[in-house]
């Protein structure tokens, strides 16, 4: 305990963790500027101004930096490496599309939450405490649940936020179930502590059980099937900034962070531990897929490829943290493509002249005429593809890494999970195009629609052009030499 | 450099026709045509400047991804010029057809550029991955043709397309992984050069080889992974079928070939036997099937399982006639049925209906058109003097010397052959006038005589000189079976 509280060489900060702090700091100095503008009743616009000056500046940094030494600061707190940057480079990117999608009638202290939670997820793959990993859990999870129910006005949003609190809630007592007892049989928070007395003696069960308890709880944070059961609601219901945030930015970070931290404290070496993931991870892409068939409203069939996408990553949790580039690289260009289809599917509701996405169904597509909604259709088909993993869009990109890590590892026969996974979600991907190009059914005129935002469209743009590039860097990233993707070797 | 123009010009052209969308669609249709002759020109150039003595040299390199292990290798040999040569003659041809088609316009020319540039890639690629990604590309231009420009059905036609193919593409995905985790390279030479070891089917050779056949198996398509072809066929707008046809099935023929018999020539013995009795069944219960249509597209469809039945066998015969055999039936069949569908295509736009039960008396309302339909179906069934005979004869004789039974029972193929395709002809082409035909004027535009006309010269000229061709591919095809006699050395 003393250590990570009351050792005073802590508080001596060197030039190289100051420098490894800019990033977060610039966070803070983002949540402190938007609380102020809450405060003098700010308009949307400025809002809108804040969040990408500061999500701008926090990727931008930590692109910047990445190379630098890698620096642990505060003891065991956090340690800076370049895999936290890498993480922190696309956690800026999928947040500051994320924010495009902040309304007015959500503006205000919405951008300070988000900040708030992006702080949190930035910081949580650089935790190599698990108690510093259930602190910054906590700080992304609240402003979440508040992002959640502020302000709900639509059916089930309401719902949706409060299933999520007390799941949300559940999920954190779980995990401090776990670190209790995890505590209890090794002495100690520190990942490393905990590996060496997992590899080196016989883990005892109280270890078992404890490893268990995490991997539940953090299996709810990414919506693992059977922990799911709030993504779809909240997908559906929530904001779709806050949607779209929570898919794209929140699974990255809590899947790498995940991945890390049972990697690092020797989890990942536990016989039942291995299989538990497994169960989780065949069951999401399970059930993802198969939900995902039968949903009639176009958000909640994403929520639910989104669930089976978890399954994929989740896979890869059975590895070891030498996979997390394949694990980096498939979330991102999968929340890439799911932030584009969101992005369409907000310029589909004002084509439609619905007052969000959240309502519109497969029938409702037919109705989409050429005009205006042209490049969104577009845009949708490439994220769809993408998402579905057809070559040579970005998203086929990370499933391949995905895959040949588990390949390598030896872990052949879940290879087959993901490729019937991916045959799976073909139909329901498909599905969504066939009424946007292959039905003939009446189509609205393409009237100019009025105050309409334009910023579903630049979400969209900025989304593709992120994919592009992502992809261009991720091909020609040479992994098997020395300096590999995210520092890792 | 000319090789990466062969896949660069429709990759752009169709990039920019996409463009051509607010212009009238007559700018597009022309720009398709002037597209296709730069297009021509590479590949005129290619075919000029063509060295028949090599196998598998990259001509041109680009190390895209790193991050894998993967270059993009392009390459010309005696394997797939002339394939590539097919697709860009019939592509031409079509594009001369969809001239003044009012429901051609600039997206669909886009697309069909861009399947041209997905085929011409999967042909040309030399490294495993590129290979995957082009042969995977090629679904999605394909699935909008079928989906939004085909018949009644094409929605549900398009999804199976989609869904046959990419099942199989998955295992090869698989094949594929596992090859750059055990070799860390995925280009075809470095592969071959490491003379991958086989111990038995399930080992890792054998497992590895049936993932890439599997994906092939179901594009040829081999029974009874077929059942996707008639209901593509059927639905898909005549461009699409004829290059289906054409060009598509061909590149499962072509990739046994090269990934199959190339890189795993022992597990490639092992499975002849199954492969063998599976092209059987093919030629048999495809030849019954297409008997029994009433429909015409549905018809050729099924002969086109039949007769690609034929190809499998030719390639797991093992000697030199039944595998050139097999790579000039593939040539033969491609402008054969690619011709029917063309023609039949061509007296749908204006009837509207495939029954063949409406028909009849074609011969009397357009003696040429008539002409024109029986000399493809001819060229099909392999009468003497025309390429169909000529590729099914090397094949049965090829298959003779390995299996005399398979070479007899395969026979019946083309005895059916015969019985199926002239009774659709009799009921089509001759007899009183049916009443479909009553009631539609079939006379033809100069552009769609432009599309027919080369397609049935070219067939007269590779029925009686064939050598030619053979010259192109000899030593492509004599390397293989060297390499499958070999046993790497052992």
């Amino acid at each position: 305990m003393n250590s990570i509280f009351f050792d005073s060489s802590v508080f001596n900060i060197s030039k190289e963790q100051i420098i490894g702090l800019m990033p977060f700091l610039i966070l803070c100095l983002g949540i402190v500027f938007t609380t102020v503008a809450v405060g003098l009743k700010a308009k949307l616009a400025t809002h809108r101004c804040l969040l990408t000056v500061f999500l701008a500046g926090f990727a931008l940094v930590n692109a910047a930096s990445i190379g630098d030494p890698e620096v642990s600061i505060f003891g065991t707190s956090l340690h800076v490496d370049d895999a936290l940057r890498w993480i922190g480079l696309g956690l800026g990117v999928l947040a500051l599309l994320a924010s495009l999608f902040v309304t007015e009638e959500e503006h205000g202290e919405w951008s300070t939450l988000l900040l708030v939670s992006v702080l949190g997820l930035a910081l949580l793959p650089g935790a190599r405490d698990w108690v510093a990993f259930f602190v910054y859990l906590e700080t992304l999870a609240i402003p979440g649940y508040v992002m959640a129910a502020l302000r709900q006005k639509q059916d089930g949003g309401f719902e949706a936020g409060l299933k999520y609190l007390l799941m949300g809630a559940f999920a954190s007592a779980i995990l401090l179930m776990g670190m209790a007892l995890v505590f209890g049989a090794s002495g100690s928070f520190d990942y490393q502590v905990i590996r060496e007395i997992i590899v080196n003696g016989l883990p005892s069960p109280l270890i078992q059980a404890g490893a268990l308890l995490i991997l539940v709880s953090t299996a709810f944070k990414v919506a693992l099937v059977p922990a799911h059961m709030w993504a779809a609601d909240i997908y559906q219901s929530a904001p779709t900034a806050l949607a779209a945030f929570m898919a794209g930015a929140g699974k990255l970070s809590v899947f790498c962070a995940g991945l890390v931290a049972f990697s690092k404290s020797g989890f990942l070496t536990l016989e039942a531990f291995q299989t538990a993931v497994l169960i989780f991870a065949i069951l999401s892409i399970v059930v993802g897929n198969l939900m995902a068939l039968t949903q009639k409203n176009l958000r909640r069939t994403l929520a639910y490829s989104s669930v089976a996408s978890a399954g994929y990553a989740a896979m890869v949790w059975r590895l070891s943290d030498a996979s997390l580039p394949a694990l980096y690289v498939y979330l991102l260009t999968y929340g890439l493509g799911f932030m584009v289809a969101f992005a369409c599917l907000e310029i589909f509701a004002s084509a439609l002249r619905k007052p969000s996405s959240t309502s519109i169904e497969f029938s409702d597509l037919s109705q989409l005429g050429a005009g205006h909604s042209k490049f969104g259709v577009f845009a949708m088909t490439l994220a769809l593809f993408s998402m579905a993993g057809i070559p040579p869009l970005p998203g086929f990109l990370g499933k391949y890494f995905v895959v040949v890590d588990l390949w390598k590892a030896g872990h052949q026969l879940e290879t087959f999970w993901i490729m019937l996974g991916s045959l799976m979600g073909l139909a329901y991907y498909l599905r969504i195009l066939v009424p946007l190009y292959l039905d003939n059914a009446q189509k609205v005129a393409a009237l100019p629609v009025k105050g309409a935002s334009c910023m579903p469209k630049v979400a969209a743009v900025l989304g593709l052009i992120a994919l592009l590039v992502g992809l261009g860097v991720f091909a020609q990233f040479d992994f098997t030499s020395s300096q590999t993707l995210l520092g890792m070797k | 450099m000319t090789t990466l123009m062969l896949l660069l010009v429709p990759l752009v052209g169709g990039i920019v026709l996409f463009g051509f969308g607010c212009l009238p669609k007559r700018a597009a249709q022309w720009f398709n045509i002037l597209l296709h002759f730069v297009w021509g020109f590479f590949i005129l150039k290619a075919w000029i400047s063509f060295n028949p003595e090599q196998v598998g040299e990259v001509s041109w390199s680009w190390n895209w991804m790193p991050s894998i292990g993967s270059r993009l290798d392009l390459g010309v040999d005696g394997l797939n010029l002339p394939l590539v040569a097919l697709n860009f003659i019939l592509s031409f041809l079509l594009a001369f057809y969809s001239l003044g088609k009012e429901k051609l316009g600039a997206s669909y020319l886009a697309l069909f550029s861009i399947l041209n540039a997905a085929s011409v890639g999967s042909l040309l690629a030399l490294d495993a991955f590129a290979f995957y990604v082009f042969w995977e590309f090629m679904l999605i231009p394909m699935y909008f043709l079928i989906g939004k420009w085909g018949s009644k059905n094409r929605v549900y036609a398009a999804l199976k397309f989609f869904a046959f193919t990419m099942a199989g593409s998955l295992l090869m995905l698989l094949a594929i992984v596992a090859l750059s985790s055990q070799y860390g390279t995925l280009s075809w030479n470095a592969l071959r050069d490491a003379q991958i070891p086989y111990d038995g089917i399930w080992g890792f050779q054998g497992l590895v080889f049936l993932g890439f056949l599997v994906a092939f198996a179901v594009k040829i398509p081999v029974w009874p992974f077929h059942t996707w072809l008639p209901d593509a066929h059927t639905e898909a707008p005549t461009g699409a079928s004829v290059i289906l046809a054409g060009v598509l099935l061909k590149l499962g023929v072509y990739g046994i070939a090269r990934w199959g018999l190339g890189l795993f020539p022992m597990a490639a013995q092992e499975v002849a036997g199954v492969m063998m009795v599976l092209a059987l069944a093919g030629i048999v219960l495809g030849s019954f099937a297409a008997w029994k249509q009433s429909d015409i597209k549905r018809m050729i469809a099924y002969s086109s399982v039949a007769h690609m039945g034929f190809m499998v066998l030719g390639l797991f015969a093992f000697n030199v006639e039944a595998l050139q055999g097999a790579m000039f039936q593939n040539l033969a069949h491609g402008l054969s049925t690619g011709a029917l569908f063309l023609i039949f295509g061509i007296i749908y736009d204006r009837t509207h209906t495939r029954e063949i039960s409406q028909y009849g008396g074609l011969a009397s309302k357009n003696g040429l058109l008539a002409t024109a339909f029986v000399f493809s179906a001819m060229a099909s069934i392999g009468l003497p003097g025309l390429p169909g005979f000529i590729g099914e004869f090397l094949i049965l004789s090829g298959t003779f010397f390995t299996n005399k039974i398979v070479a007899c029972v395969a026979l019946s193929g083309v005895l059916l052959g015969a019985i199926y395709m002239l009774s659709m002809l009799r009921r089509v082409v001759f007899g009183p006038v049916g009443p479909t035909l009553e009631a539609h004027e079939i006379k033809l535009a100069w552009n769609e005589w432009v599309a027919i006309v080369p397609l049935l010269v070219l067939m007269l000229i590779l029925g009686l000189q064939p050598q030619f061709l053979f010259e192109k591919a000899k030593f492509s095809v004599e390397w293989i079976l060297a390499l499958m006699a070999s046993g790497w050395g052992v």
